[in-house]
């Protein structure tokens, strides 16, 4: 990857980032650069290091070694890292007994949002998702994606500066999976926040990714615009992502046929 | 790093966690709901009699009928702190220390902020019980002694060693956790470690040892500066009291309060973001189970073999086995102490043996198949191989530990070698039977749903129904043969009926072993007719 052009626009910034887990390689000196106000998609097969890359990034786990910044404050620092973030894990984390509402004021409170301007974002929102009419319901009563667009409301609430996403369209009916995407895309665009975004699912990621990365094994095995890692598969032709997915995560004699895009 | 937590989020977090927690009390069933309130009105009971010693102590004090008042009310911030300082310890190793959606919090708000909001609830959710028998007991005092300010200084220093004994209790159970965690031979065998703990716990509180376990620690809290909140709550009511130590208790306590919440914050920050220790690869179980698929065939091998894998490697979902040992320690106990079995041990053995035989695997064998039970019944296993499989499961060790025990301690019993030879076969049969009665009692009172044992930990257990149910019907259906045991039973049995006793203790297993394996049968085809006709709806 090529140096940073412009280190004020940085929202990610990682360099020989690695998590050792009992002798268990889980991340292996991961360089990422991410400027502000784009779409980064993280790509990689089960168990290729995306989750303790997000923990690492999120601060919910120690590098055992490198350095990494978010949001330009250091991983190190938990509070500063924590206050400019938003982050949604594969399991949207709400509690049960609560309703949607309120469990948006209290990581709103707990975000010391001033009420009105909570109630508003948070009126917001549900209507974009949606979730208006369903909004006083007991989450125990949801269904699997009325909780994911609760996890979402509840990632992006606050405005974050990098949003960290992990399978955001999981479990969502059609309708309400383009809602995210274009709540993505906005981000990004509108907001100039950071989405930092994991998924399965490749055409979300090529619709809305700026930059791609593909994690195996822990490493980064390859980095670029979509269109542009597409353009460079090796299959004689124009390939898709899901051709550059299997191509790189293959082994690394594959990756090889793409070579890593300095993104 | 944020070394205290912000009042205002702290206060927001406790606050959305007792919402919370009333909200599962109140969808809690009826039963549950009525345990609280009849461990209201003992604590109730309580509040009252503690208001009566507080008003006779304040009388004895006010009239200075007590010869070394300070050495007794030490006695109170001393057991008070020992007894909170376990408690809180224990409360949080297993439960208040693992924090629900921990992950949101932490990316949400700095650690500390977490600490103080669960701090905060867990001391008015537990701490909140103790706060109003030492509020009514300081009032009772007060007026007994006869003094406003009395009851200000009583009840703030206890309050004061309350609160210093949880935030310091909490910080050691955070940090026992964590050392327990860092072990991969203690989290590899943790459930075992638990289980043994509890037993013992049982043992201990079963046996009156709980004073020589804890007394120990009283009397040396006692001797600690602790005991000078005594000082603080009586001086101005005692000439003897010693304002210089009332006023570093006073200091003291405060000081313990924020060190003791600094070192959670710490320890949490070290706890909460530590990478989990692998306990290493499972050892992988043999390919097929060959000597007992020779014996049932291999679907019902299979079926005992999977019981087994599952419950070694989740041994809580079998905890509810183990609650009824505690009748058994009394009486092993008491033979320990005289050197002698009783004539009734053998029996008292063999009856909970053959429970826990029937209640580890067959009380409810389609809920435990979990979300696997659609994929079961869809394999063409047929049920009479599934309930083979469950018999098996528990009998096999079961009924070979129960009827080995029952004959050691009947041969070293005072019992006669027919009684012996009866009370051994009984318990053989009685396993049988009570495998039998549960796989039928399971399938008529199944439980799908998982119950949390441990606040992070949730299994699914057997039905209270199912669980009343078939010790009821073991109980009922082996009381003639237990009760033939029982010398006083059989002599008048024997005087009565003109047989030897030898004769009624036989008569007495042969009895019950008629009237069960009717029953055991029933359940058994029961069973197998309820899982080969099972549907989803």
């Amino acid at each position: 990857m090529s140096a940073p052009a412009d280190e004020d626009r940085t929202a990610i910034r990682a360099q020989g980032l690695t998590k050792r887990y009992d002798g268990t390689v889980a991340v292996d000196d991961l360089d990422l650069w991410i400027p502000q106000g784009t779409v980064y998609g993280f790509l990689g097969p089960n168990g290729a290091g995306k989750t303790t890359t997000m923990r690492m990034l999120t601060t919910l786990t120690t590098p055992t070694g490198g350095t990494a910044t978010v949001a330009g404050a250091p991983v190190t620092d938990r509070d500063a890292v924590v206050a400019d973030i938003g982050y949604l894990p594969e399991d949207p984390p709400l509690h049960d007994e609560l309703t949607a509402r309120e469990q948006l004021r209290y990581i709103a409170g707990l975000r010391d949002l001033p009420t009105d301007r909570a109630e508003t974002r948070i009126d917001e929102l549900l209507e974009r998702f949606d979730l208006a009419g369903e909004a006083d319901r007991r989450i125990s009563t949801f269904s699997k994606g009325m909780k994911q667009k609760t996890g979402i409301i509840q990632a992006i609430l606050h405005e974050p500066a990098v949003v960290f996403l992990d399978e955001p369209t999981s479990g969502l009916d059609p309708r309400a999976a383009r809602t995210v995407r274009d709540t993505i895309a906005s981000l990004a665009d509108d907001a100039d926040a950071t989405v930092f975004l994991s998924t399965h699912i490749l055409p979300v990621v090529d619709e809305l990714a700026d930059t791609v990365g593909v994690l195996a094994d822990g490493r980064l095995v390859t980095e670029g615009a979509p269109e542009t890692l597409k353009r460079r598969v090796e299959t004689g032709e124009e390939g898709s992502l899901e051709d550059v997915f299997l191509s790189v995560t293959g082994g690394y004699e594959d990756s090889a046929a793409i070579g890593a895009d300095s993104g | 790093m944020t070394r205290f937590p912000t009042p205002r989020h702290a206060a927001l977090i406790a606050v959305t966690e007792l919402r919370r927690g009333w909200r599962q009390f109140r969808g809690k069933g009826r039963v549950q709901q009525g345990v609280l309130g009849v461990a209201v009105a003992f604590g109730a009971v309580a509040v009252v009699a503690v208001a009566f010693g507080g008003y006779a102590a304040g009388s004895a004090v006010a009239a200075d009928e007590v010869a070394a008042p300070l050495e007794v009310a030490a006695l109170v911030p001393a057991a008070m702190f020992t007894g909170a300082v376990l408690f809180t310890t224990y409360l949080t190793a297993i439960q208040l220390g693992n924090v629900d959606q921990r992950d949101a919090l932490l990316t949400t708000v700095p650690h500390a902020d977490v600490v103080g909001g669960v701090v905060l609830a867990a001391f008015v959710r537990i701490g909140g019980l103790f706060v109003v028998p030492l509020v009514v007991g300081a009032a009772a005092f007060a007026v007994g002694v006869g003094s406003a300010v009395a009851f200000v200084l009583v009840a703030g220093s206890l309050l004061m060693v309350l609160v210093a004994a949880f935030v310091v209790g909490f910080a050691l159970g955070l940090g026992a956790t964590h050392l327990f965690g860092r072990s991969q031979v203690l989290v590899r065998h943790r459930l075992a470690i638990g289980m043994l703990g509890f037993i013992a716990y049982l043992w201990v509180l079963t046996s009156n040892r709980f004073d020589e376990v804890v007394a120990p620690l009283v009397t040396a809290t006692r001797a600690s500066p602790v005991a000078w909140f005594a000082d603080l709550a009586l001086v101005t009511v005692v000439p003897g009291a010693d304002p210089v130590q009332a006023a570093v208790a006073a200091v003291g306590g405060v000081a313990v309060v924020v060190v003791g919440l600094r070192a959670a914050v710490w320890v949490a920050g070290v706890h909460w973001y530590a990478d989990p220790v692998q306990a290493g690869p499972t050892a992988a179980s043999s390919a097929s189970p060959t000597l007992l698929a020779r014996v049932l065939g291999q679907p019902a091998a299979w079926v005992a073999k999977k019981s087994w894998v599952r419950a070694r490697r989740s041994p809580l979902k079998l905890v509810y086995v183990v609650y009824p040992l505690f009748v058994l320690f009394q009486p092993v106990q008491e033979a320990i102490r005289v050197g002698t079995v009783t004539a009734t041990l053998p029996a008292v053995v063999a009856v909970y043996g053959a429970w826990a035989t029937g209640a580890a695997f067959g009380l409810n064998p389609l809920g435990d198949e979990g979300a696997v039970l659609p994929i079961t019944v869809t394999t063409g296993v047929r049920g009479r191989a599934v309930v083979t499989g469950l018999l098996a499961a528990g009998l096999v060790p079961g009924a070979t530990v129960t009827t080995v025990a029952t004959a050691a301690l009947a041969i070293a019993s005072p019992l006669e070698g027919l009684a012996v030879v009866g009370v051994t076969a009984g318990a053989a049969a009685l396993c049988v039977g009570a495998a039998g009665v549960a796989t039928g009692v399971g399938v008529e009172f199944p439980r799908y749903e998982a119950a949390t044992v441990a606040r992070s930990r949730s299994v699914v257990v057997p039905s209270t129904w199912a669980f009343l149910t078939y010790s009821v019907v073991l109980l009922v259906l082996a009381a003639p043969a237990t009760a033939m045991q029982v010398p006083v039973v059989t002599e008048a049995v024997a005087a009565a009926t003109g047989l030897s006793p030898a004769a009624v203790q036989i008569g007495g297993v042969a009895g019950a072993v008629v009237v069960i394996v009717p029953v055991a049968w029933y359940g058994i085809r029961s069973a197998e007719r309820t899982f080969d006709a099972y549907t989803v709806d």
